[in-house]
């Protein structure tokens, strides 16, 4: 194993951390804000990436592709707010997983109707084609390094938008007391609308983006949403700070698991039975690590009392 | 349980028996493997109520029993076809196609996997429990595709159905008997552990765990009980399911599964004695027209569960008893 | 019997700088109500809460019938004997009254773990859950759903819950709050008679109420015991006029 290939499956599992924050994001503002527990979120990716692939295919343009895939996810998830989550923010958690399930159904099965069974692909932008020779002389891809580039720049906005701005300041405000933020005279129904298309956004955005690594396909969402769960567990709810964190700890933890294990049991068995057993095992990986941090942490990393 | 109930209930297990026996002698056996189907889902929704209804545990990893239960099944009848044993050592264990043996494993590694994930899970509450829940199954079920032993993502064909002692499980009617049989056996256990000492504690768990406690009751252990037994039976349930297709694949793990088996109990009425079976029986009525109507008929049932969810809670049973009262 | 049930060391409990509990030493001997009154705010809930088991004290002890029970959960204590209501009535809304009494009783008896027969059926204790309701006369009532109950029937079945437990020693957080003149004067006649069977730690806002029950009074404030005596010592101390009964009185 050489340590540039090593090099590179650290650049894997960033890329896949800042992917899953973009998912996780999202996820953890509803619960914060909202406490609403959202199981269509993957249902937004799917569209993000739909929507990307759908518009650069037609106008042969990536970036109007990547454009319209955050906005149709944002769109998408300010008319599904209005329509049907807000009628959920006050029932138990039992009744929003129904009807956000409900709600994966309606989606998954609609973007099938408009485009088929089959998978779509979608090609990076002429700009980000072939690799980039790094630092140490690792070569990697452009398009995963942009992605990098774009997920962090996006995080550090997010922490901007949270932490120096007055929707953020909003925002903070309506996760301690939704008595407080409505006597500030904000228009909650519109607080509550903006934060969801804000969530709803960034996983267009992070679907768009993938699209062009992986097919895109219905049900593409799901295997994300569940990582994203695991994420936000890790962090603990409701806090984009654990969220970062445990992102960028589970993509590592998941990419370089799948790396290593094969080559690890392959030490001592035979070649085919070690990538077998290795690849099983890390599957599990990042669940074993929930279960570690829950057993110390019940809240997570960032949790605090409460949620 | 109120008069009106008990009838309704009565009226909706005799249905269930007699309109696919009656399909079956007028030559239409379609029905009864659909109603064995119905039985055998609603036996795991039925495990499911245990943990749900009356313990307030919205678990969303059900399906990681319901698909362990299968795998028990599958891999035991599959080693014993093959005569291979599973284990050499530290004994040797071979493979059956002894039902009743087969149901007992099954019951087994379901209960002690909801144990294990229940002693982690059961740690914390609300949506920190449905998530873990949810996570878990997941980890079983990438686990299961890339476990290659089995047949990972493609599944494990049975080639066989399995025996039981006196009967002829090929026969579609003895063996929709036999899924028919267990599921009363199951609502049974459900009415008796209900009203039982330990069924009057869970259900006030669920309306206030810490009162629960000042009476000087664990709720932890209580709760980690009624996990383990739900799924349990949940497991059960997967054996059968098994035998029905003579097929076990990753899909019993997945968790749509899950999701399909926490929409029987809403759909049929959450806590109450046949609300798996009623929303089992109407879920599956309603897949089997709406796609007749359509290819894309999950959108329907979407958007229907989704009213379901907004506007009649209560679901199917709650429906039906009220407009009879009102 | 010379050694109190209940007795507290030293007990202190801190929230981030805030001193909720700041040394605490208190003791409830048989047959006795021992009142614990203060202010609003002087720490009597995060008191009641680390008796019971649902706070950790940051240092000092508790000791149950000469036992230390520091490292019990609060079921385990509540199943010795250490009984509790509740300053905000905490009920099963769900259940009746019978069934909400018969569930404190069953708790007590440590009987849980009774998967086939049908609980309601256990003739001792339903009759045991019966008398506690007769006792603090809800008999009428005992069929009906508790969500269904007025503001002082509610306090009345946590007093019943409570009895139905046997307890070696029992805490009532202000069981008179808010049930009126009539209420007040049946519970305060219902709890002098309960005294030989259990002792009592009271805590309790209704003044009147105080000193016609309790044999000793404690005044806690800001989380300290400021005095501890008999009802005419405590009326006379200027301390606790000062401290307390000042409060709106004047």
């Amino acid at each position: 194993m050489s340590a540039i290939l090593f090099a590179e499956q650290i650049l894997n599992g960033l890329q896949l951390g800042v992917m899953l924050f973009l998912m996780a994001a999202g996820l953890t503002l509803v619960f914060g804000v909202m406490g609403l527990i959202n199981l269509a979120h993957g249902s937004l990716y799917m569209i993000g990436a739909f929507a990307c692939a759908g518009v650069a295919t037609a106008t042969g343009s990536f970036w109007l592709g990547l454009l319209s895939g955050l906005a149709a996810a944002a769109a998408a998830g300010a008319i599904v707010e209005i329509t049907v989550i807000r009628r959920l923010y006050r029932r138990d958690h039992l009744d929003q997983v129904l009807a956000t399930f409900a709600l994966i159904l309606v989606f998954s099965e609609g973007t099938r109707w408009i485009f088929g069974s089959f998978p779509l692909y979608l090609n990076p932008p002429e700009l980000l084609l072939g690799t980039v020779v790094l630092p140490g002389g690792i070569e990697y891809p452009k398009f995963r390094l942009a992605i990098i580039v774009a997920g962090l720049a996006v995080a550090a906005g997010l922490f901007w938008l949270i932490g120096r701005t007055t929707l953020g300041i909003r925002i903070r405000a309506g996760e301690c007391d939704r008595e407080m933020i409505a006597a500030l005279g904000v228009n909650i129904g519109i607080l509550y609308t903006l934060v969801f298309a804000l969530g709803a956004g960034l996983a267009g955005l992070a679907g768009a983006m993938v699209g062009s690594i992986q097919s895109v396909q219905v049900g593409m969402g799901e295997p994300v949403l569940i990582l994203a769960f695991v994420v936000i567990v890790i962090g603990g709810i409701g806090s984009v700070e654990g969220a970062f964190v445990a992102s960028i700890l589970v993509g590592l933890a998941d990419t370089l698991g799948r790396f290593l294990f094969p080559v690890l049991f392959g030490a001592f068995m035979d070649a085919s039975s070690a990538t077998s057993i290795g690849s099983a095992l890390a599957s599990m990986l990042i669940y074993l690590l929930m279960a570690v941090v829950l057993v110390f942490r019940p809240r997570g990393l960032f949790g605090n009392v409460g949620a | 349980m109120s008069a009106p109930e008990r009838g309704f209930n009565f009226g909706l297990a005799s249905l269930l028996l007699a309109v696919p026996l009656i399909a079956a002698y007028m030559g239409e056996p379609y029905y009864l493997t659909l109603a064995t189907r119905i039985a055998i889902l609603s036996i795991a929704a039925v495990g499911l109520n245990f943990a749900l209804g009356l313990g307030g545990l919205v678990s969303f990893g059900h399906a990681a029993y319901f698909g362990l239960g299968g795998y028990a099944a599958g891999i035991l009848a599959n080693h014993a076809l093959k005569g291979q044993a599973i284990l050499d050592w530290p004994f040797e264990l071979g493979g059956t196609t002894f039902m009743p043996t087969i149901w007992l494993v099954a019951v087994f590694a379901a209960g002690l996997a909801a144990f294990l994930i229940g002693l982690l899970s059961l740690r914390t509450t609300g949506v920190y429990f449905i998530m873990i829940t949810l996570a878990f199954a997941q980890m079983l079920y990438y686990f299961a595709v890339s476990w290659p032993a089995y047949g990972g993502e493609d599944g494990l064909p049975v080639y066989v159905r399995n025996s039981f002692p006196g009967l002829n499980t090929l026969d579609p009617v003895q063996f929709f008997l036999i899924s028919y049989a267990v599921l009363l056996i199951a609502l049974a256990l459900f009415s008796l552990l209900r009203n039982s000492n330990f069924g009057v504690a869970l259900r006030a768990s669920r309306q206030n765990p810490g009162r629960v406690a000042s009476l000087g009751i664990e709720v932890f252990r209580l709760r980690l009980a009624a996990f383990v037994l739900s799924g349990a039976i949940t497991g059960l349930a997967g054996a059968l399911y098994a035998d029905l297709n003579r097929f076990v694949s990753p899909q019993m793990l997945s968790w749509h599964m899950s999701g399909e088996i926490m929409v029987f109990i809403i759909l049929g009425g959450a806590g109450r004695l046949f609300g798996p079976v009623a929303g089992a029986v109407l879920y599956i009525i309603l897949e089997q027209s709406l796609g007749e109507v359509s290819d894309y008929w999950q959108i329907f049932l979407g958007l229907l569960l989704l009213c379901v969810v907004l506007y009649a809670r209560g679901g199917l049973i709650g429906a039906v008893l009220d407009r009879r009262l009102g | 019997m010379a050694e109190p049930i209940l007795r507290l060391f030293n007990l202190t409990k801190r929230f981030g700088a805030l001193q909720a509990t700041d040394s605490v030493s208190l003791d409830l001997w048989p047959g006795e109500i021992h009142a614990l009154i203060g202010p609003n705010g002087a720490g009597k809930s995060t008191l009641v809460k680390l008796i019971v088991g649902e706070l950790r004290q940051n240092s000092g002890s508790i000791e149950f019938e000469g036992r230390c029970i520091d490292a019990l959960g609060s079921a385990e204590r509540a199943s010795r004997g250490l009984a509790r209501s509740f300053q905000v009535s905490s009920i099963f809304p769900e259940f009746t009254v019978f069934e909400n009494v018969f569930l404190a009783v069953q708790g007590a008896e440590r009987k849980t773990y009774r998967f086939f027969r049908r609980a309601l059926s256990n003739s001792e204790f339903s009759g045991r859950a019966s008398a506690q309701i007769d006792r603090v006369r809800l008999s009428a009532r005992s069929g009906t759903v508790a969500s269904e109950l007025s503001h002082g029937e509610r306090r009345r079945l946590e007093v019943a819950m409570a009895l139905a437990m046997r307890p070696k020693a029992l805490l009532l957080d202000e069981p008179m709050a808010g049930v009126g003149a009539e209420g007040t004067r049946e519970l305060t006649k219902l709890l002098s008679e309960i005294r030989e069977e259990s002792p009592i730690l009271l805590i309790e806002h209704d003044m009147d109420a105080v000193f016609a029950l309790a044999d000793r009074i404690s005044v806690l404030v800001s989380g300290r015991v400021v005095s501890t005596g008999g009802v005419a010592e405590i009326r006379r101390s200027d301390e606790v006029r000062r401290a307390y009964l000042g409060f709106g009185d004047e």
